[in-house]
């Protein structure tokens, strides 16, 4: 267990800039999410931070100490693939215990630690079986034990669960906070599942065309989302052209009160859970030209009077053509600069 | 379906017939006495020319000097041919497809040619007509299987697995031994049945490379099938394929002996 810190880590691939000068502190025993879409640089960072691969620029420390230039082997940090990387020839116990056979451990501790951590992911008696013989999720929970095993530094999950099924990734994600809780583990977790990342972690780090746009608490980062990017990625905004003066936003939605003092063009954010539709009293008046029902909540497609058209999500229920009042409360409205 | 599964049943055994019926009429011819043309099985049968040539001097020189050269072409192929195949099945690097082109080239050309080649060669450094010299040839002309079949093996197990066990702190022998070698064992098992093979039924390279003085199975074999002696080329012949296939099934045994069975059958 340890403190992470990324230095201006870069890294290239023929000249082609897949990580740009990232900066980050994951502070010890902590559970960070690495957000972001296919091909942003997510499984690259984590080949970094294990030593697969070397920074093109940059620095990796552990607990302050630099560990660019130590090899994988010695690093101590352990990447727990989403295909799970069991050793097909060795038997569970095998497997868990080839870290601690790599370290010369006596036999007996050996014995005594695999058997603790499969009751620690409550697959005791499985000592013997082959990896096949497993199903996805115990395949997963005997590659988490072999991670954890070790007590590394930091354990690296690379989309662990997509493989699974809804169910089973419900309760895995569950499982994975409290092994790392247990066994205070520092703990990067790479998704691009949104809600996986806020569920699970104490802090997320957005990566988006390998730059880190935020890392904030997943609260923080739902309800205002650093700059259009973020939000964009993030899904489910309304964007509106404005214009920011002496503290208040104006646009096709109406006028809100914001913190920020400039004056310039801007473009409002609302999500579509932040905006209300009303039957009766509001100004801003609209109409419902699409519906979508999602079970948790059903999604509108709502055309101003005044021209454009904005989403909403709500559980109220109106019908194709109702007459809405849209409304949206002034802290809801995030405002970034116009670029 | 019941259908479909009896033509398959069908073709299998058609296969078989067709694998096997060879082999039962050299064994008849190995061990007849009188086959007159019309009949459809030999009239009277002897072990007359097997005692004969079992006891033969040459025959025991011969399968020594042919094991001996396909065991050592074996380990060589295999030596020469496991960093080149994990470079080429793992890495991409500069020169990869140069690499995969050049290690089949042996194969593209005529034998002769290559072997006419290496003989010139081998003349003016001193292996003409030496073991040494034999193994080089042969293993030239096992390379190109041994690699493309372990190029392909190590692509499949892909980086991740040597990754894996490096990040859980395994040092580069425990890598090697302990993941690396189980998981492309049964590729090596296959590139070794190649090479053996190929080594043990060469019959110009040895010709010309070992200029008489290497006596081998193929080597004995052959003047015996053109002089038309087609008893002792049947003896010859069996003598061949059952100590091909004896040798083969032991490097199996051996090889499953040290690695679970369990793997082999669930790789
Ligand atoms: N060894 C490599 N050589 C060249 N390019 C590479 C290499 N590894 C990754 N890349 C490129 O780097 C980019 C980022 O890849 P990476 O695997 O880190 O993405 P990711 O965020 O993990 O995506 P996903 O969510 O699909 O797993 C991709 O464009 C990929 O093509
Ligand atoms: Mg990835």
């Amino acid at each position: 267990m340890a403190r992470i810190t990324l230095v201006g880590v870069a890294k290239a691939f023929n000249d082609k800039q897949i990580l740009d000068r990232l900066d980050l502190d994951i502070k010890n025993g902590e559970l960070i999410a690495l957000l972001g879409p296919s091909g942003s640089g997510k499984t690259t960072l984590l080949k970094l931070i294990a030593g697969l691969d070397t920074p093109s620029a940059g620095r990796i420390e552990f607990d302050g100490s630099d560990v660019t230039e130590v090899s994988t082997r010695h690093r101590q940090a352990i990447i727990v693939f989403q295909d799970h990387c069991l050793f097909p020839h060795l038997t569970v116990k095998e497997n868990i215990a080839f870290g601690l056979r790599a370290r010369n451990e006596p036999r007996a501790t050996i014995d005594r630690k695999v058997d603790e951590i499969l009751e620690v992911v409550q697959l005791p008696g499985r000592q013997n079986s082959l990896p096949h013989a497993l199903s996805g999720g115990e395949k997963q929970r005997i590659a988490l034990a072999r991670a954890c095993v070790l007590k590394p530094r930091v354990l690296l999950l690379d989309e662990p669960f997509s493989n699974l099924d809804v169910n089973l990734r419900f309760s895995m994600r569950e499982f994975v906070v409290s092994l790392q809780r247990v066994l205070k583990l520092t703990c990067v977790l790479v998704t691009h599942d949104k809600e996986e990342a806020f569920v699970m972690a104490e802090r997320v780090a957005v990566l988006l065309d390998g730059r880190l746009e935020q890392v904030d608490t997943p609260e923080n980062l739902y309800d205002r989302p650093k700059n259009k990017k973020v939000a964009e990625f993030l899904g489910e905004a309304n964007f509106f052209p404005g214009v920011m003066a002496d503290g208040v936003f104006s646009c096709a939605l109406g006028s809100f009160a914001t913190p920020w003092q400039d004056t310039r063009q801007a473009v409002g954010m609302v999500r579509y859970d932040n905006v209300q539709l009303r039957r009766h009293g509001g100004i801003t008046l609209g109409k419902i030209k699409d519906k979508v029902f999602a079970g948790r909540y059903i999604f509108y497609k709502v055309a101003l009077a005044a021209g454009g058209e904005l989403m909403a999500s709500c559980k109220e229920s109106f019908t194709l053509g109702d007459a809405v009042y849209v409304s949206c409360a002034d802290h809801a409205m995030q405002v970034y600069g116009d670029s | 379906m019941k259908w479909g599964r009896d033509v398959v049943q069908l073709v299998m055994w058609t296969a078989a017939v067709a694998c096997v019926s060879p082999l039962l009429s050299l064994i008849m011819l190995a061990f007849s006495a009188q086959w007159p043309f019309p009949h459809l099985l030999p009239s009277l049968f002897t072990a007359d020319h097997l005692a004969k040539l079992l006891l033969s001097p040459r025959l025991v020189e011969a399968v020594t000097t042919s094991l001996a050269l396909a065991l050592l072409t074996t380990v060589a192929t295999l030596l020469l041919v496991f960093p080149a195949a994990k470079a080429a099945g793992l890495y991409r690097f500069r020169g990869r497809e140069a690499l995969k082109l050049l290690a089949l080239m042996p194969v593209m050309v005529p034998a002769a040619t290559v072997t006419m080649g290496l003989h010139y060669f081998m003349i003016r450094v001193g292996l003409a007509g030496t073991m040494l010299g034999v193994v080089i040839v042969h293993t030239v002309f096992a390379v190109p299987y041994a690699f493309r079949i372990l190029m392909y093996v190590f692509e499949i197990m892909g980086e991740q697995q040597e990754e894996q066990a490096a990040m859980l702190g395994a040092g580069p022998l425990m890598v090697f031994s302990a993941v690396t070698l189980p998981l492309v064992m049964p590729g090596m098992v296959a590139a070794a049945t190649m090479s053996f093979v190929i080594s043990f039924s060469q019959y110009i390279t040895t010709f010309i490379i070992g200029g008489g003085r290497l006596l081998t199975v193929p080597l004995l074999l052959v003047p015996h099938v053109q002089g038309g002696e087609l008893h002792a080329a049947s003896v010859y012949s069996l003598v061949f394929i059952f100590t091909a296939l004896a040798a083969l099934v032991l490097l199996r045994a051996v090889v499953r002996h040290y690695y679970r069975e369990t793997y082999f059958l669930n790789p």
